[in-house]
Protein backbone atom coordinates (compact mmCIF):
# COMPACT_ATOMS: atom_id res chain seq x y z
CA UNK A 1 0.00 0.00 0.00
CA UNK A 2 1.32 3.38 -0.92
CA UNK A 3 2.05 5.95 1.65
CA UNK A 4 1.79 9.63 0.91
CA UNK A 5 4.07 11.86 2.91
CA UNK A 6 4.65 15.55 2.60
CA UNK A 7 8.22 16.48 1.73
CA UNK A 8 9.94 19.80 1.33
CA UNK A 9 11.71 20.60 -1.95
CA UNK A 10 15.18 20.24 -0.37
CA UNK A 11 14.29 16.79 0.86
CA UNK A 12 13.05 15.77 -2.56
CA UNK A 13 16.31 16.95 -4.14
CA UNK A 14 18.36 15.14 -1.50
CA UNK A 15 16.44 11.90 -1.93
CA UNK A 16 16.64 12.22 -5.65
CA UNK A 17 20.41 12.59 -5.48
CA UNK A 18 20.79 9.67 -3.11
CA UNK A 19 18.64 7.39 -5.24
CA UNK A 20 20.29 8.27 -8.54
CA UNK A 21 22.21 5.33 -9.94
CA UNK A 22 25.91 6.09 -9.63
CA UNK A 23 27.72 6.60 -12.96
CA UNK A 24 24.42 7.26 -14.69
CA UNK A 25 23.84 10.27 -16.90
CA UNK A 26 21.26 11.44 -14.45
CA UNK A 27 23.70 11.42 -11.53
CA UNK A 28 26.20 13.25 -13.70
CA UNK A 29 23.74 15.95 -14.65
CA UNK A 30 22.75 16.37 -11.00
CA UNK A 31 26.39 16.75 -10.09
CA UNK A 32 26.89 19.29 -12.86
CA UNK A 33 23.86 21.28 -11.79
CA UNK A 34 25.20 21.38 -8.27
CA UNK A 35 28.55 22.62 -9.49
CA UNK A 36 26.86 25.39 -11.45
CA UNK A 37 24.87 26.34 -8.37
CA UNK A 38 28.02 26.49 -6.27
CA UNK A 39 29.78 28.58 -8.90
CA UNK A 40 26.90 31.02 -9.10
CA UNK A 41 26.86 31.37 -5.34
CA UNK A 42 30.59 32.03 -5.33
CA UNK A 43 30.36 34.62 -8.10
CA UNK A 44 27.47 36.35 -6.39
CA UNK A 45 29.55 36.55 -3.21
CA UNK A 46 32.50 37.95 -5.15
CA UNK A 47 30.29 40.47 -6.85
CA UNK A 48 28.83 41.59 -3.58
CA UNK A 49 32.29 42.08 -2.12
CA UNK A 50 33.77 43.72 -5.19
CA UNK A 51 34.68 47.37 -4.99
CA UNK A 52 34.36 48.69 -8.51
CA UNK A 53 34.28 52.44 -8.90
CA UNK A 54 30.76 53.71 -8.84
CA UNK A 55 29.04 53.70 -12.19
CA UNK A 56 31.55 51.31 -13.75
CA UNK A 57 29.54 48.25 -12.99
CA UNK A 58 26.46 49.80 -14.53
CA UNK A 59 28.55 50.68 -17.57
CA UNK A 60 29.62 47.08 -17.97
CA UNK A 61 26.04 45.98 -17.54
CA UNK A 62 25.14 48.18 -20.49
CA UNK A 63 28.03 46.78 -22.48
CA UNK A 64 26.95 43.25 -21.82
CA UNK A 65 23.62 44.13 -23.27
CA UNK A 66 21.50 41.94 -21.10
CA UNK A 67 23.84 38.94 -21.15
CA UNK A 68 23.90 37.26 -17.78
CA UNK A 69 27.41 36.06 -17.02
CA UNK A 70 26.10 33.88 -14.22
CA UNK A 71 23.68 32.02 -16.44
CA UNK A 72 24.38 28.30 -16.53
CA UNK A 73 25.96 26.85 -19.64
CA UNK A 74 23.37 25.51 -21.98
CA UNK A 75 23.55 24.06 -25.45
CA UNK A 76 23.01 27.49 -26.91
CA UNK A 77 25.93 29.03 -25.01
CA UNK A 78 28.56 26.33 -24.75
CA UNK A 79 31.47 25.74 -27.09
CA UNK A 80 31.21 22.77 -29.44
CA UNK A 81 32.44 19.43 -28.14
CA UNK A 82 34.68 18.77 -31.10
CA UNK A 83 35.89 21.01 -33.86
CA UNK A 84 35.10 24.64 -34.48
CA UNK A 85 35.90 27.43 -36.84
CA UNK A 86 38.89 29.43 -35.70
CA UNK A 87 40.16 32.75 -36.95
CA UNK A 88 42.89 32.15 -39.53
CA UNK A 89 45.51 34.09 -37.58
CA UNK A 90 45.13 31.83 -34.58
CA UNK A 91 45.49 28.81 -36.82
CA UNK A 92 48.65 30.35 -38.27
CA UNK A 93 50.17 30.93 -34.85
CA UNK A 94 49.22 27.44 -33.71
CA UNK A 95 50.74 26.02 -36.87
CA UNK A 96 54.12 27.63 -36.28
CA UNK A 97 54.10 26.59 -32.64
CA UNK A 98 53.39 23.04 -33.76
CA UNK A 99 56.30 23.21 -36.20
CA UNK A 100 58.46 24.46 -33.39
CA UNK A 101 57.49 21.50 -31.26
CA UNK A 102 58.05 19.03 -34.08
CA UNK A 103 61.45 20.47 -34.97
CA UNK A 104 62.59 20.82 -31.38
CA UNK A 105 65.99 19.24 -31.85
CA UNK A 106 66.91 21.00 -35.08
CA UNK A 107 70.17 22.91 -34.98
CA UNK A 108 69.24 25.18 -37.81
CA UNK A 109 66.00 25.99 -39.59
CA UNK A 110 65.17 27.51 -42.93
CA UNK A 111 61.67 28.67 -43.85
CA UNK A 112 60.28 29.62 -47.21
CA UNK A 113 56.91 31.16 -46.60
CA UNK A 114 54.35 32.89 -48.68
CA UNK A 115 54.24 36.63 -48.36
CA UNK A 116 51.06 36.85 -46.41
CA UNK A 117 50.21 39.33 -43.69
CA UNK A 118 50.34 37.61 -40.35
CA UNK A 119 52.60 34.79 -41.41
CA UNK A 120 55.77 36.67 -40.72
CA UNK A 121 54.40 37.77 -37.35
CA UNK A 122 53.44 34.22 -36.45
CA UNK A 123 56.85 32.93 -37.44
CA UNK A 124 58.68 35.57 -35.46
CA UNK A 125 56.46 34.99 -32.45
CA UNK A 126 57.06 31.26 -32.43
CA UNK A 127 60.75 31.29 -33.32
CA UNK A 128 61.93 34.48 -31.68
CA UNK A 129 64.74 32.78 -29.77
CA UNK A 130 65.96 30.95 -32.85
CA UNK A 131 66.15 34.18 -34.83
CA UNK A 132 67.95 36.03 -32.07
CA UNK A 133 70.46 33.23 -31.63
CA UNK A 134 70.98 33.13 -35.39
CA UNK A 135 69.69 29.63 -35.95
CA UNK A 136 66.95 30.42 -38.41
CA UNK A 137 66.62 31.80 -41.89
CA UNK A 138 63.25 32.93 -43.13
CA UNK A 139 62.43 33.85 -46.70
CA UNK A 140 59.24 35.31 -48.03
CA UNK A 141 58.39 34.25 -51.53
CA UNK A 142 55.94 36.37 -53.44
CA UNK A 143 54.17 34.89 -56.42
CA UNK A 144 52.14 37.06 -58.77
CA UNK A 145 49.46 34.61 -59.74
CA UNK A 146 46.87 36.98 -61.07
CA UNK A 147 48.87 38.53 -63.91
CA UNK A 148 47.79 37.97 -67.48
CA UNK A 149 49.95 35.84 -69.75
CA UNK A 150 51.02 38.85 -71.83
CA UNK A 151 52.03 40.73 -68.73
CA UNK A 152 54.01 37.74 -67.57
CA UNK A 153 55.83 37.54 -70.89
CA UNK A 154 56.53 41.24 -70.71
CA UNK A 155 58.05 40.80 -67.26
CA UNK A 156 60.18 37.94 -68.50
CA UNK A 157 61.44 40.12 -71.34
CA UNK A 158 62.22 42.95 -68.97
CA UNK A 159 64.02 40.60 -66.63
CA UNK A 160 66.10 39.13 -69.43
CA UNK A 161 67.04 42.58 -70.73
CA UNK A 162 67.98 43.68 -67.25
CA UNK A 163 70.11 40.61 -66.76
CA UNK A 164 71.86 41.03 -70.09
CA UNK A 165 72.54 44.70 -69.36
CA UNK A 166 73.93 43.85 -65.99
CA UNK A 167 76.20 41.14 -67.36
CA UNK A 168 77.40 43.35 -70.19
CA UNK A 169 78.33 46.10 -67.75
CA UNK A 170 80.16 43.67 -65.48
CA UNK A 171 82.04 42.17 -68.40
CA UNK A 172 82.93 45.63 -69.67
CA UNK A 173 84.49 46.71 -66.39
CA UNK A 174 86.20 43.36 -66.02
CA UNK A 175 84.38 42.31 -62.84
CA UNK A 176 83.15 39.14 -64.48
CA UNK A 177 85.35 37.18 -66.79
CA UNK A 178 83.96 33.69 -66.39
CA UNK A 179 81.74 32.09 -69.00
CA UNK A 180 80.29 29.67 -66.48
CA UNK A 181 76.70 30.74 -66.00
CA UNK A 182 76.38 29.01 -62.66
CA UNK A 183 79.08 31.29 -61.34
CA UNK A 184 77.52 34.30 -63.04
CA UNK A 185 74.22 33.54 -61.37
CA UNK A 186 75.89 33.23 -57.99
CA UNK A 187 77.73 36.51 -58.49
CA UNK A 188 74.49 38.24 -59.33
CA UNK A 189 72.79 36.90 -56.22
CA UNK A 190 75.74 37.91 -54.08
CA UNK A 191 75.59 41.41 -55.50
CA UNK A 192 71.88 41.64 -54.78
CA UNK A 193 72.49 40.52 -51.22
CA UNK A 194 75.33 42.96 -50.75
CA UNK A 195 73.06 45.83 -51.72
CA UNK A 196 70.32 44.72 -49.34
CA UNK A 197 69.37 47.26 -46.72
CA UNK A 198 69.12 46.36 -43.05
CA UNK A 199 65.70 46.64 -41.51
CA UNK A 200 64.38 46.86 -38.01
CA UNK A 201 61.81 44.39 -36.88
CA UNK A 202 59.90 45.45 -33.83
CA UNK A 203 59.12 41.84 -33.01
CA UNK A 204 62.79 41.12 -32.53
CA UNK A 205 63.87 44.54 -31.27
CA UNK A 206 67.18 44.00 -32.89
CA UNK A 207 68.79 45.57 -35.93
CA UNK A 208 71.09 44.09 -38.50
CA UNK A 209 68.57 42.12 -40.48
CA UNK A 210 68.76 42.17 -44.22
CA UNK A 211 65.72 42.75 -46.29
CA UNK A 212 64.81 43.43 -49.87
CA UNK A 213 67.44 41.29 -51.49
CA UNK A 214 65.58 41.22 -54.71
CA UNK A 215 66.03 38.05 -56.64
CA UNK A 216 65.85 38.58 -60.37
CA UNK A 217 62.59 37.42 -61.77
CA UNK A 218 63.50 34.26 -63.46
CA UNK A 219 62.01 32.50 -66.39
CA UNK A 220 60.44 29.13 -66.86
CA UNK A 221 58.44 28.50 -69.94
CA UNK A 222 57.31 24.93 -69.67
CA UNK A 223 57.73 24.79 -73.43
CA UNK A 224 60.22 22.92 -75.55
CA UNK A 225 61.85 25.93 -77.10
CA UNK A 226 60.42 25.71 -80.60
CA UNK A 227 60.43 29.44 -81.32
CA UNK A 228 63.21 31.89 -80.76
CA UNK A 229 61.32 33.74 -78.03
CA UNK A 230 60.69 30.57 -76.17
CA UNK A 231 64.28 29.52 -76.69
CA UNK A 232 65.47 32.80 -75.22
CA UNK A 233 63.17 32.48 -72.25
CA UNK A 234 64.34 28.94 -71.81
CA UNK A 235 67.95 30.05 -71.88
CA UNK A 236 67.18 32.82 -69.40
CA UNK A 237 65.63 30.25 -67.12
CA UNK A 238 68.70 28.08 -67.49
CA UNK A 239 70.89 31.02 -66.67
CA UNK A 240 69.04 32.02 -63.59
CA UNK A 241 68.30 28.58 -62.27
CA UNK A 242 71.83 27.47 -63.01
CA UNK A 243 70.71 24.28 -64.64
CA UNK A 244 73.11 24.50 -67.54
CA UNK A 245 76.55 25.63 -66.54
CA UNK A 246 78.46 27.12 -69.42
CA UNK A 247 75.46 27.75 -71.66
CA UNK A 248 75.62 30.78 -73.91
CA UNK A 249 73.42 33.75 -73.18
CA UNK A 250 70.68 34.51 -75.68
CA UNK B 1 55.84 25.93 -63.61
CA UNK B 2 54.85 29.22 -65.12
CA UNK B 3 54.21 30.93 -61.86
CA UNK B 4 57.79 30.45 -60.73
CA UNK B 5 58.79 32.92 -63.34
CA UNK B 6 56.94 35.73 -61.65
CA UNK B 7 58.08 35.13 -58.17
CA UNK B 8 60.50 37.27 -56.28
CA UNK B 9 61.97 36.45 -52.92
CA UNK B 10 62.73 38.79 -50.10
CA UNK B 11 65.27 37.96 -47.52
CA UNK B 12 64.62 38.71 -43.93
CA UNK B 13 67.81 37.52 -42.47
CA UNK B 14 70.44 38.27 -39.91
CA UNK B 15 73.55 39.16 -41.80
CA UNK B 16 76.02 36.91 -40.01
CA UNK B 17 75.54 34.05 -42.45
CA UNK B 18 78.19 33.32 -45.05
CA UNK B 19 77.10 35.32 -48.15
CA UNK B 20 77.56 32.41 -50.51
CA UNK B 21 75.46 30.18 -48.33
CA UNK B 22 72.84 32.90 -48.09
CA UNK B 23 72.86 33.27 -51.87
CA UNK B 24 72.37 29.54 -52.18
CA UNK B 25 69.37 29.69 -49.87
CA UNK B 26 67.91 32.60 -51.82
CA UNK B 27 68.41 30.66 -55.00
CA UNK B 28 66.44 27.78 -53.55
CA UNK B 29 63.52 30.04 -52.60
CA UNK B 30 60.38 28.55 -54.08
CA UNK B 31 56.91 27.49 -53.04
CA UNK B 32 56.60 25.00 -55.85
CA UNK B 33 56.80 21.81 -53.73
CA UNK B 34 54.12 23.11 -51.36
CA UNK B 35 51.90 24.21 -54.23
CA UNK B 36 52.37 20.83 -55.84
CA UNK B 37 51.34 19.05 -52.67
CA UNK B 38 48.25 21.23 -52.31
CA UNK B 39 47.36 20.53 -55.91
CA UNK B 40 47.74 16.80 -55.31
CA UNK B 41 45.38 17.02 -52.35
CA UNK B 42 42.81 18.93 -54.39
CA UNK B 43 42.90 16.45 -57.28
CA UNK B 44 43.38 13.19 -55.41
CA UNK B 45 40.86 13.69 -52.63
CA UNK B 46 37.38 14.10 -54.04
CA UNK B 47 35.99 15.71 -50.92
CA UNK B 48 38.66 18.40 -50.99
CA UNK B 49 38.23 19.31 -54.65
CA UNK B 50 37.41 22.94 -55.28
CA UNK B 51 33.70 23.73 -55.44
CA UNK B 52 32.20 23.77 -58.91
CA UNK B 53 30.62 26.85 -60.48
CA UNK B 54 27.20 25.91 -61.83
CA UNK B 55 26.50 27.51 -65.21
CA UNK B 56 22.75 26.97 -64.93
CA UNK B 57 22.58 28.77 -61.62
CA UNK B 58 24.34 32.10 -62.17
CA UNK B 59 27.69 30.39 -61.62
CA UNK B 60 26.92 29.86 -57.99
CA UNK B 61 29.22 27.44 -56.23
CA UNK B 62 28.19 23.85 -55.76
CA UNK B 63 29.71 22.19 -52.74
CA UNK B 64 28.31 18.75 -53.42
CA UNK B 65 31.57 16.92 -52.81
CA UNK B 66 32.31 18.58 -49.49
CA UNK B 67 31.89 16.26 -46.51
CA UNK B 68 29.07 16.85 -44.07
CA UNK B 69 31.33 16.07 -41.16
CA UNK B 70 34.50 18.20 -41.08
CA UNK B 71 36.27 15.60 -38.93
CA UNK B 72 36.54 13.49 -42.08
CA UNK B 73 39.05 15.94 -43.54
CA UNK B 74 41.93 15.27 -41.13
CA UNK B 75 41.31 11.54 -41.52
CA UNK B 76 41.53 11.80 -45.30
CA UNK B 77 44.63 13.96 -45.10
CA UNK B 78 46.32 11.47 -42.78
CA UNK B 79 45.55 8.60 -45.14
CA UNK B 80 46.74 10.63 -48.12
CA UNK B 81 49.98 11.52 -46.37
CA UNK B 82 50.63 7.92 -45.40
Amino acid sequence: MRQFVSLSMEEIVRLDRNNARPDSDYAESLERAQKVRRLRKKRAAEKAGATLPSGLDALFDDERDGLDPDAPMSWTRKLPDSGMLVNGDYALHAHFHLIKRLTGGAKRLCFYTEKEPGMSAALMAAFRDEVLTDRLEAFQVKVSEELSTRRKWSLVGKSKAEFRGWLKARRADGTITTQDLTQVRMLRLLEALRDAQPIEDARLQKTGILDQASVPQCGRTGSDGATSDVAKAHAAREVLRGKSAGAQLP
Amino acid sequence: MLREKFSGAKVRERNSLDPERLAGLVDAATLMPVDRYFKQIRRDLMMLERPVGVAGNKMRMWYGYSPYDPSIIPQLLDIHRA
